[in-house]
């Protein structure tokens, strides 16, 4: 309401097709980060941005793809909520532009919704390479709509595109009295006063439902009529490269190992950049604690125990946590690329056979892959499954992908533990470990979930990503790392902190402290796993965020520098223990917000604490089994 | 589908004894997209499918009267990679099997 114009802000909804480049264009409509990838299904709910239009203030919002207005997987089925029950001034649709013979359908059932629509065509650089010619003014007339070429990804056309916006919010001639532009689906079918509320969603998705069953008959017709006048098809498909990638990359012998080869070389590649230069800014951090904080500290004359608070409890554990902020955005820059490439679909093709066969799917895979960085929007991934067991047996196994969190723990203790090349090979060997657990709980559970689920998956074009787009992508995540962990790991690492001294007068880290007593509580339970009371607690805090075991570590073991942290803690733990504790940290809960995000999507809290208490099973017996195993072979 | 839970294995049958699809005089197709050979084309001829995933074969180009081509099969009995139109797909071949085809061509 805070524009100069009287009108309050305009609503406007980007609706089209998964994978058309929604969020490309809401992000440079916007100015936002909302995620992007060359990937069907990457937006799983609304996002919102304001939009300044000329004078006219307007909220735009980035919805899921939708196939079909009749949709009912879980991310469909938000569309069709907020179609009913939000006020939509305009529906901006995306359709891409080189797929145009197939994606008008959905603006010809858009136009059933009957409110101020403009077309918009994506991806103009995509159908000139690839020989598509579109009539645009045939098109537009046939339609009776704005339509527009643009390529968001470049940035192409959107000026025009901002003003055929701006034009179709006006309230022209066209629209009803009174109201102005603003419509709702209830609104524009209901005769009659709108009543102020917002309209009964399910009544509004149903008429929605019967009106589009309406003209479902002949839209056929209509769309090959439209086609036939106002695009040309190339005669021969024209995407050279992507047509010679394929025959290698989905190779029925090469493609899977070529596969995990990539990815393989991707982790070796962020392994040998980032790992040096996280053992540098740690180093530069302590020595920054030591020779400027600490003694400012001192001269300030706090008590001894208020100092120790502040640099070995505080600054020690974030900075510990920080120094692994280069290796993130190495991480994310990759996962970018990959993302954006388009062969995260072409893993779905090659890891299908196999999924089918463990009550899962392609998707599930890939879901996974996405997991490596962050579990949480893996699990909201979820959504574009329609059958809820197939979803709840994804779900399952996501939390055992190895996050880009736990990674840091275990960058951290391969380096303390091991030699450089052992270390790669450890940090290998727990992606494995977190592949086949996620494989092994498939198979176990897959008859309590079974599921049949039609699968039917677009394989996109190979895309570049642009430079600016990755580095966004990354920058981005590094900054919801520093300022959402960091909450965490404050609040973690003083808790951790308090508990390594208290009671006071007791030496620090001793048995008599809260910590001591916490770890020989739970010291009957872990004994077998070969972790000791004081690593118990870093796990205990675990539970919470992973960042935190990190963070907790170094203050258990009062080093803020990673090697001289790595020194002290070596020199009492072995490494079957350290391995012991790496594995439990694997496979455990990943975190609270996994936790929630696994309730609130399942919607149930038998499985959600099912989830928990399989993936505590799972470590233990896994940590156990190892640490007996390294204890008879005589590893000690 | 009328029996959710038959092992993917019977599904070829499945298909074939399935009513036809409302809305179209479907006859008992002779061909099922899960037969075609990698480089071959064909007309989709017929859908058995339940009305959720015949929208969602629609809306990526998978009607009738649309040409089809397979690009080629995935390993271990793995999914179908297919080009209809400009888009490009995989397919699991339990759900090719609901697919009817004719007018196979070999089109290299
Ligand atoms: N060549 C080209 N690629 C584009 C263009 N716009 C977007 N893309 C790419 O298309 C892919 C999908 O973009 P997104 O913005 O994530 O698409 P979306 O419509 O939000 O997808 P969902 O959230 O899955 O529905 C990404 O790889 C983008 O980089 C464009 O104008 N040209
Ligand atoms: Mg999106």
């Amino acid at each position: 309401m805070s524009s100069s114009t009287a009108c309050r802000p305009a609503t406007i909804a980007v609706l089209g097709m998964p994978n058309t480049g929604k969020s490309t264009l809401f992000n440079k409509l916007t100015g936002s980060h909302a995620h992007i990838g060359n990937w069907p299904g990457l937006t799983v709910d609304l996002m919102q941005a304001s939009l300044e239009l000329a004078g006219r203030s307007a909220q735009l919002i980035d919805l899921p793809g939708i196939y079909d207005l009749r949709g009912h997987s879980d991310d469909e089925a938000v569309v069709r909520r907020f179609l009913a029950a939000t006020a939509i001034d305009l529906v901006v649709v995306i359709l891409n532009a080189s797929q145009l013979d197939r994606q008008l359908r959905l603006a010809l059932q858009v136009q059933e919704l009957g409110l101020p629509t403009v077309v918009l065509l994506n991806m103009a650089d995509e159908a000139k390479r690839f020989g598509v010619t579109i009539d645009l003014p045939a098109l537009s007339e046939q339609l009776g709509l704005p339509v527009l070429l643009v390529s968001a990804k470049y940035g192409r056309g959107l000026g025009e595109a901002r003003q055929a916006i701006r034009k179709a919010l006006d309230p022209g001639p066209l629209q009803p009295e009174g109201g102005g532009a603003q419509a709702s689906l209830a609104a524009t079918q209901a005769p009659g006063p709108v009543a102020s509320g917002a309209p009964s969603s399910t009544d509004a998705a149903q008429s929605l439902e019967q009106r589009l069953a309406l003209v479902d008959g002949d839209l056929p017709q209509r769309m090959a009529a439209i086609l036939a006048a106002t695009v040309q098809l190339p005669p021969q498909w024209r995407d050279r490269l992507t047509r010679r990638l394929d025959r290698v990359l989905l190779h029925p012998v090469l493609g899977l190992p070529l596969f995990f080869a990539t990815m393989l070389l991707m982790f070796q590649g962020i392994y040998a950049i980032g790992v040096p230069l996280q053992g540098l800014l740690s180093s530069w951090l302590s020595q920054f604690g030591q020779g400027v904080l600490a003694p400012l500290l001192a001269g300030w004359g706090l008590p001894a125990f208020v100092q120790g608070f502040l640099m070995e409890g505080l600054y020690q554990g974030i900075g510990t946590v920080s120094a692994f902020l280069p290796v993130i955005f190495l991480f994310f820059l990759a996962m970018g690329v990959v993302e954006d490439s388009g062969y995260l679909s072409r893993a779905a093709y090659l890891m299908d056979a196999l999924m089918e066969r463990l009550g899962l799917d392609g998707r599930s895979f890939v879901l996974c892959l996405m997991g490596f960085g962050c579990n949480v929007p893996a699990i909201l991934g979820t959504r574009v499954m329609r059958s809820t067991g197939l979803r709840l047996l994804t779900m399952l196994v996501i939390p055992f992908s190895l996050c880009s969190a736990r990674l840091n723990v275990f960058l951290f203790m391969a380096a303390a533990f091991f030699s450089p090349s052992q270390g790669a090979l450890v940090i290998f060997a727990l992606y494995l470990m977190s592949f086949a657990a996620a494989i092994f709980t498939a198979l176990l559970f897959q008859g309590r979930f079974a599921a049949q689920e039609a699968l039917v998956l677009e394989l996109p074009p190979y895309r570049l990503p642009t430079p600016t787009q990755i580095l966004t992508r990354a920058w981005a995540e590094v900054r919801h790392f520093w300022f959402w962990a960091r909450r965490f790991i404050i609040i973690g690492v003083v808790a951790v902190w308090l508990l390594n001294n208290l009671p006071l007068g007791v030496p620090p880290a001793s048995a008599q402290t809260l910590s001591g007593q916490l770890g020989h509580l739970l010291h009957p339970l872990l004994a077998p796993t070969g972790i000791d009371p004081t690593l118990t607690v870093a796990l205990v805090f675990g539970f919470i965020a992973k960042e935190i075991v990190l963070g907790g570590l170094a203050v258990i073991y009062g080093q803020a520098d990673t090697s001289l942290l790595g020194q002290a803690m070596a020199a009492q733990v072995s490494w079957p223990q350290a391995v012991s504790f790496m594995l439990f940290t694997l496979l455990y809960v990943p975190c609270l917000s996994t936790v929630a995000v696994i309730r609130s999507e399942s919607k149930r809290l038998d499985f959600t604490l099912f989830t928990i208490g399989w993936s505590l099973v799972l470590a233990w017996t896994v940590s156990t089994v190892f640490f007996q195993f390294s204890r008879l072979v005589g590893w000690h | 589908m009328a029996t959710p839970t038959a092992p993917s294995r019977q599904a070829r049958t499945l298909g074939q004894s399935q009513p036809p699809a409302p809305g179209g005089p479907d006859q008992t197709p002779d061909i099922l997209l899960s037969e075609l050979a990698a480089g071959q084309s064909a007309t989709i001829c017929s859908l058995a499918v339940e009305p959720g995933l015949r929208h969602r074969l629609q809306a990526l180009g998978l009607h009738r009267g649309q040409r089809v081509q397979l690009l080629r099969r995935g390993w271990w009995a793995g999914p179908l990679h297919l080009r209809v139109g400009m888009t490009e797909l995989m397919l699991r071949r339990v759900d090719a099997a609901r697919v009817g085809i004719d007018n196979v061509m070999v089109t290299a």
